[in-house]
């Protein structure tokens, strides 16, 4: 595993850009650029150096299997408690921590003195109470994004934490991931230009549904699907992508726009299965999000769009507008061969259309790996390790890692009140209730 | 069939020929990176290009003189048989 430590610095000039892609900024800027990496620090590392912390699991689905398979390559954590009210994930996660104790009432849990801190991956609409809980428990807690269902939901989380003193992690992994933090420290630095557009999709064809063994688990499985337990599309995928838009941006959008519909899974589900939205920025920037799950051509994208080029960061490539230009020589005889040949004199450029134009660009880290979004539960080096074994050293230490949950906390409220565009069929502004300060917020 | 002799004379004119269709191509190559501001470096970068242009350049000059000299001839003969 690559350590968030060892990325060695970049000239951002442009072609020294390209010829040292595959590096980031010295530490010290690092750390100053991006400070919730503080617990990756090595001092911070040497701090927890053979302590662990005593971590209870509650929910222990898809993702939070997925977290455990990291978990049982960290060193300094003991997963002590296994949580779940579907007896059979229970026991599949039992049988990967076998000496963990388990059990389905989380309050039981939260009782327990020995354990320090609980990893939340429980479905959507449990995660403010149980976050809630737990920190008023004197626990640290990790809790999968989205924040929480509702607006109020989010505030209260945030306000917890912040009343707490304790640790507190929000599943935004891509804030760990280091093409993430190589093509941001490239866009702030404007090697990009200006910023002046950012467009955000993930597509992908399949119905969402998991399969039931009796009619009475249906909510309990496909929570995903009903609007009483999940936002859709919004806060299962929407809210990643929004969260890295911001973060090129350094903005919190204050319009919001949106539509979205049930086009092709007309099953009993609730949630849309396609929305298409509009986040505005103070600047006049539009950040548009696109997602459906009716057809995969397109996959999933943060592209953010500048003066001077642009960056995929799924893809992990950045592209210049304007190509190396050809050698002169070549020029020379393009000239005359277009002299010779052309018989009808173009009337420039703005007559000729601006197609799309074939750009294989760069890549940002040829180490880092790109996901093909086809997994909701996570891939392999996106970032959730890291964020992951961050966490574990804050628990150990009781210090936060500055910026994450507020940039959590917008990205779930941004996907709230998009969610609240569509429902009411409006423009909405940035309520100044749910603002905290943070960014353009302060 | 017979023997194609190429003289000392004729390698040496070829040669002056090939060496000022490289002049040419260079010196079209130092003009191309001022007039399009690339880097000096072409002049070497280049070179391949250079000297493919070169061989283009030769070639054309080959089959202008053939052509002039096949015009020459027809003419002369011509002439000479009106003579007659």
């Amino acid at each position: 595993m690559k350590s968030l430590t060892n990325i060695n610095p970049i000239d951002t000039g442009r072609r020294d850009f390209i010829k040292h892609a595959g590096t980031l900024g010295t530490a010290g800027v690092l750390f100053s650029t991006f400070p919730w990496l503080q617990s990756c620090k090595e001092e911070e590392k040497m701090k927890v150096d053979k302590q662990k912390v005593k971590l209870a699991i509650i929910g222990t689905g898809s993702r939070g299997q997925y977290h455990m398979n990291n978990l049982l390559k960290m060193d300094h954590v003991e997963v002590v408690a296994l949580c779940d009210n579907y007896a059979p994930n229970l026991s599949i996660a039992s049988a990967i921590f076998p000496h963990a104790r388990t059990f389905d009432d989380y309050h039981k849990l939260l009782e327990c003195k020995d354990i320090q801190a609980v990893l939340i991956a429980a479905p959507l609409f449990a995660h403010a109470p149980l976050t809630i809980d737990a920190l008023a428990a004197g626990k640290h807690v990790f809790c999968e994004k989205s924040m929480a269902l509702t607006l109020d939901d989010c505030l209260a989380m945030y306000r917890a934490y912040k009343n707490s003193g304790k640790v507190l992690y929000i599943g935004q992994q891509r804030l760990f991931d280091t093409k993430y933090l190589k093509a941001m420290e490239m866009i702030h630095k404007g090697v990009l230009g200006d910023v002046c557009g950012v467009r955000s999709y993930w597509f992908r064809n399949n119905d969402w549904k998991r399969p039931v063994t009796s009619p009475d688990l249906e909510k309990q499985i496909n929570w995903r699907l009903y609007k009483e337990l999940s936002g859709g599309l919004m806060t299962e995928l929407a809210t990643h992508q929004l969260q890295v838009g911001n973060w090129a941006m350094q903005m919190i959008p204050d319009k919001i726009m949106g539509t979205g519909s049930i086009v092709h899974w007309k099953d009993e589900r609730e949630v849309y299965d396609n929305v298409s939205l509009i986040y505005s920025y103070a600047n006049g920037v539009t950040m548009n999000y696109e997602s459906l799950i009716s057809n995969k051509f397109n996959g999933l994208e943060e592209q953010i769009l500048g003066t001077k080029g642009t960056v995929e960061l799924e893809k992990g490539r950045y592209y210049f507008d304007e190509a190396e230009p050809a050698p002169g020589i070549m020029q020379l005889i393009n000239q005359i061969e277009h002299k010779v040949l052309d018989d009808v004199a173009f009337a420039g450029p703005s007559w000729v259309p601006e197609t799309a134009n074939v750009n294989k660009g760069f890549l940002i880290d040829e180490n880092a790996s790109t996901t093909s979004g086809s997994s909701s539960v996570g891939a392999v080096g996106d970032g959730s390790f890291e964020l992951l074994e961050a966490f574990c050293t804050s628990a150990i230490t009781g210090e936060n890692a500055p910026n994450l949950v507020e940039e959590a906390y917008y990205s779930s409220v941004l996907a709230l009140l998009g969610l609240q565009a569509i429902e009411e069929q409006r423009v909405i502004t940035f309520p100044d209730a749910y603002k905290i300060p943070y960014l353009n917020f302060m | 069939m017979k023997d194609i002799l190429f003289t000392v004379k004729r390698q040496q004119v070829e040669l002056f020929y090939l060496l000022v269709s490289f002049l040419v191509v260079c010196l079209a190559n130092v003009y191309a990176i001022i007039q399009f501001s690339t880097p000096w470096s072409e002049l070497w970068t280049q070179m391949v290009r250079v000297l493919i242009l070169t061989a283009l350049v030769y070639g054309a000059t080959v089959i202008i003189r053939f052509v002039i000299y096949i015009t020459q001839h027809y003419i002369l003969k011509n002439i000479q048989a009106k003579k007659r």
